[in-house]
């Protein structure tokens, strides 16, 4: 990530800059702001409230970071499950295709990736996201094609049928976990610079 | 014999034969007192005299005390062919036992108890505790004839006490063993107790037979009053246990007796939930080696792999591969293998070595081993719920083809016979209703017909079963000119009489079967249907007419009238068909259009995109079809005399020995196969055309066949009936008893529900009357198909 450092003219800026921060979610930027208030002579009562309330805010942050992956996941499977009953590849695979590997996946991969916070870096919001809605389209790939393949003939399919189970939602699942993960990582938080 | 003594911390003990459990002392009184003290108390109340009791097995001596408890018991005759369990019974187990043989009553004989008996003792109770058979020399003393012995053992007023097998692991052989005695003329009351280390073993509860040559019945176990005190045994309850439901009680009607020379209970034992096999066949000097014994020997066949089976005999394997201690094992082999060479004594010695160094591995193993197990439990429940009882490739999906198949034969073609009546509406066509409205069969495709036959020069039915092509050569119907009855069909080209078989070659075709949308219906690939009368005849159905076909002649014999009903039938039957094949279409759609695109790298997905594309084209062509079948004007119902037989659409087989065949304007023409003439008037009278004469001669055969197969599919229907009624009377019988004794409010089991007495007296009656009825219509069916067949036997051209 890649800061760039304001200058104040006195402290009462650099309390302004913190409590501006703190509303974005920016904590890192929030407690740098807050030290050079103090260093700048401000009220140590005051920034200290402003601290308590970051380091709140900060712990309810990483609650909510260490379950987004669950978080996603779960809102992915609703999403894809109502998907199930609705629209299907033979529907139309552009349509599906966009729906089910582009639109569902950016919409969760941003959500994981406000959930995540401004302060994680791209990496770990890139895997959480792909984990997520990788693993949730996996089911939803694997589970309908058991039910398509089942609807007919299983004693006509060959050997090599599991492997289609297995493999063929793998590919499903790779391409919406990119989507996802490239959308959480880059798009979620718009970072200075960048 | 293998026995073993597993000695535990706390004292007690398991005592194992053969690798079964015997007993464990912790419960081993359940299992001694359940068996003895019944027939023991039964008995005491009738010979207070002094009792002289028979123990066959039982050398270890817990029954013996349970016998010696008694105290009018004058005289016990132990006899056991193990003298080393009777030894174990004087020294180790001489605590449990109570020093029982050291008993001025007991008299022990070592030898068979078979040879024993021969004697001519008789005895007050017979206790037969013998270990279950796992070879089949050991089942002689289970045998009808080994029961016979012990019956005339008995004195009038004695009892029998029996160890069986586990109802509930092996019901079959349970019931077979009540049968056998049954059989005997002494009366059994079965009953089953529950014994923890039993269960723990995965014995399930273990059953008792009490016997005795007077009946006796569960009531007089409820009455039971045991003169002394029980340890572990429940025995004012034990009736409880003699409370079988009426699908438990229903086996015994299926199992047979075992004898000596038809040995049934092995196989029984062995493979539960299946029917014993017929005994085998005695080798011939041709045949000196038979696989078949082999093969029965087996205990997992595939055709009655059953889920409990399964389990069983997993739970066998599993519980012998974790009683497994390899260590012990090489340091056993170590210790035998004194005299082997100096290098495989190395090589074990670092067998053993890596065993104790790679331990840790394996334990790491088995944790993956089981996660990847639950999660392909987790990942298969979850397919069960989606798609039930399909998740496991089973293949099937119960589609009673082979009934679609026969009622539909019923209704077209050779198995329509008339009834006495005489109307039109009872014909025999397979209970179809001309309602005009048809209901998809619940067809699914089984088979891989549509994959490599369809299309490939084969024809394929609605489940994909590959048939061998039958080819149709025929002029277009469109070019025949009718005239009357003895003229026949002309060629564009110019005239040909019937058999001629020339005809203009611009308007021949030759046509392939390419759907079988029954044994006799097909659909050819230029859309035509044909309905299959015999190897050679046969009915093109075309733009509402019907025309009687021969296989070796390209023009009809005959137009045929054009029966309304039977376009009917053929329509619904195509429609039905046609809306199953849409749904396999759209079914194939729903897989593809997930997997289309790796057809190149998967060869499954490649043939379900194959069988797609010949779906596709079978839809077009079925809709196709309808649209050139047409529909002939209503017809009338036709009356006929009572006695008169339908051998297919618009031909009869009339009391008078003729054949009459509606002609396509609606008049009749009548041959006895030499001639055909016109309206029963005999004159003008010509010969008939060969073809035809040939083809009912066919037909008529084979409708012959047909009801004769009927027939004995009746008749075994007749013999189900009588024995399930059998069943019935032995369950009123029981009820009744229960009811005078006890009250018509006590409860009693009827199949899976607990209800009155009285109420199941009513229901097992009503179910009588109605077998009852059914008996009587099917016997009136076969008599009425018994003289429709002797009239086709009968006949002649």
């Amino acid at each position: 990530m890649k800061h760039t450092e304001p200058t104040f003219q006195n402290w009462g800026e650099a309390v302004r800059a913190a409590q501006e921060a703190l509303d974005a979610k920016h904590y890192d930027d929030a407690k740098h702001h807050l030290h050079t208030a103090l260093q700048m002579g401000a009220d140590s009562t005051h920034v200290r409230k402003l601290q308590t309330l970051v380091r709140i805010e900060e712990d309810h942050q990483d609650k909510v970071e260490q379950h987004s992956g669950f978080f996603g996941f779960f809102v992915a499977v609703v999403c894809y499950f109502i998907l199930s009953f609705f629209l299907q590849p033979q529907h139309g695979i552009l349509l599906w295709g966009v729906v089910a590997l582009g639109l569902f996946p950016a919409l969760i991969g941003w959500r994981v990736g406000k959930w995540m916070g401004y302060d994680s870096p791209e990496k770990a919001r890139f895997w959480k996201a792909v984990r997520a809605v990788g693993g949730a389209v996996w089911c939803y790939a694997f589970m309908n094609m058991i039910y398509a393949r089942m609807q007919f003939s299983m004693s006509s399919a060959g050997g090599d049928v599991t492997f289609v189970w297995l493999l063929v939602p793998l590919v499903y699942a790779s391409i919406a976990g990119c989507v996802a993960g490239v959308v959480c990582a880059k798009l979620s938080w718009r970072q200075e610079g960048n | 014999m293998s026995l073993y003594v597993e000695e535990r911390k706390d004292g007690s003990y398991a005592f194992f034969m053969e690798g079964d459990l015997q007993f464990d002392s912790r419960d081993e009184a359940i299992y001694h007192e359940s068996m003895a003290l019944p027939a023991l108390s039964l008995s005491e109340s009738l010979l207070p005299e002094g009792m002289h009791i028979l123990i066959c097995g039982g050398g270890d001596g817990l029954v013996l005390r349970e016998c010696l408890r008694f105290p009018n018991v004058a005289r016990v005759d132990l006899v056991d062919i193990d003298e080393s369990v009777i030894e174990l019974g004087r020294t180790h187990f001489a605590e449990s036992n109570q020093h029982a043989f050291e008993d001025a009553r007991v008299h022990v004989t070592i030898g068979d108890a078979w040879d024993f008996l021969d004697a001519t003792s008789l005895y007050d109770v017979i206790i037969c505790d013998f270990t279950v058979p796992r070879r089949p020399e050991e089942t002689r003393i289970f045998t009808q004839e080994w029961y016979q012995k012990l019956k005339a053992s008995l004195t009038p007023k004695g009892m029998l006490a029996l160890n069986t097998v586990s109802p509930e692991r092996t019901p079959e052989a349970f019931y077979c063993l009540k049968r056998t005695v049954r059989s005997t003329g002494l009366y059994p009351v079965p009953y089953r107790v529950c014994i923890p280390s039993f269960r723990n073993q995965g014995y399930g509860t273990w059953g008792f037979l009490l016997a005795s040559p007077r009946p006796i019945g569960i009531a007089h176990l409820h009455q039971l009053k045991c003169p002394v005190t029980t340890q572990q045994a429940d025995i004012a309850n034990l009736w409880r246990g003699a409370s079988f439901t009426r699908e438990q009680r229903r086996i015994e009607g299926k199992v047979p007796i075992h004898t000596l020379a038809n040995p049934t209970l092995l196989p029984l034992i062995l493979n539960p939930s299946i029917a014993a096999p017929e005994p085998l066949p005695e080798p011939t000097e041709t045949e000196p080696y038979s696989l078949d014994a082999l093969i029965r020997a087996i205990p997992i066949q595939h055709a009655y792999h059953t889920h409990e089976m399964i389990e069983a005999v997993a739970e066998t394997v599993v519980g012998s591969f974790r009683t497994l201690d390899i260590p012990r094992f090489v340091d056993a082999l170590l210790e035998r293998a004194a005299q082997l060479p100096k290098d495989i004594v190395e090589e074990l010695e670092r067998l053993k070595e890596f065993l104790r160094l790679h331990v840790t591995l394996l334990e790491t193993f088995w944790k993956w081993c089981s996660r990847v197990f639950a999660l392909l439990v987790v990942i298969m429940t979850l397919a069960n719920i989606v798609a039930p009882d399909n998740a496991f490739g089973k293949g099937s999906f119960g589609l009673g083809r082979a009934s679609i198949g026969r009622g539909f034969s019923s209704s077209y073609s050779v198995r329509g016979t008339s009834g006495s009546t005489g109307t039109r509406g009872s014909f025999g066509f397979g209970g179809h209703e001309a309602t005009g409205s048809f209901s998809a069969p619940p067809a699914r495709i089984t088979s891989t017909g549509f994959r490599n036959t369809y299309g490939r020069g084969g024809s394929t039915d609605i489940y994909g079963n590959p048939y061998r092509s039958r080819v149709f050569t025929y002029q277009e119907p469109d070019v025949y000119v009718t005239y009357n009855y003895n003229t026949v069909y002309t060629g564009r080209g110019g005239g040909s009489r019937a058999g001629a078989g020339t005809g203009s070659s611009q308007s021949m075709r030759e046509s392939k079967s390419l759907f079988v949308a029954d044994e006799d219906l097909m659909v050819l690939d230029n859309g035509d249907v044909v309905v299959t009368l015999s190897d050679t005849g046969y009915l093109l159905l075309k733009q509402g007419h019907v025309y009687l076909m021969h296989q070796k002649q390209t023009t009809p014999i005959m137009e045929m009238y054009a029966d309304s009903e039977l376009f009917l039938r053929v329509s619904n039957q195509l429609k039905g068909q046609a809306v199953a094949v849409r749904n396999e279409r759209e079914a194939h759609e729903n897989w593809l259009g997930w997997t289309s695109w790796t057809s190149n790298l998967f060869p499954t997905v490649a043939a379900d995109k194959r069988e797609y594309q010949n779906l596709l084209d079978l839809e077009a062509r079925l809709a196709k079809t309808l649209q050139t079948l047409g529909s002939p004007p209503e017809s009338k119902p036709i009356p006929l005399e009572p006695g008169t037989i339908e051998l297919f659409t618009g031909t009869f087989l009339l009391p008078n020995g003729l054949i009459a065949l509606r002609n396509g304007n609606g008049t009749w023409i009548y041959t006895d196969g030499k001639q055909w003439y016109p309206e029963k008037e005999q004159s003008g009278q010509q010969p008939c055309p060969p073809p035809l004469s040939s083809m009912l001669k066919e037909v008529i055969a084979k409708l012959t066949k047909e009801i004769e197969a009927d027939i004995q599919a009746d008749k075994k229907y007749l013999q189900d009936l009588a024995q399930e009624r059998a069943s019935m009377d032995v369950d009123l019988i029981q009820y009744n008893q229960l009811g005078h004794t006890l009250g018509m409010a006590y409860t009693v089991d009827y199949g899976t529900e607990e209800i009155p007495a009285y109420s199941a007296i009513s229901r097992t009656q009503q179910e009588i009357d109605n077998s009852n009825y059914e008996t009587r219509q099917t016997l009136a069916e076969i008599e009425k198909w018994e003289q429709n067949v002797t009239k086709l036997r009968d006949f002649r051209f």
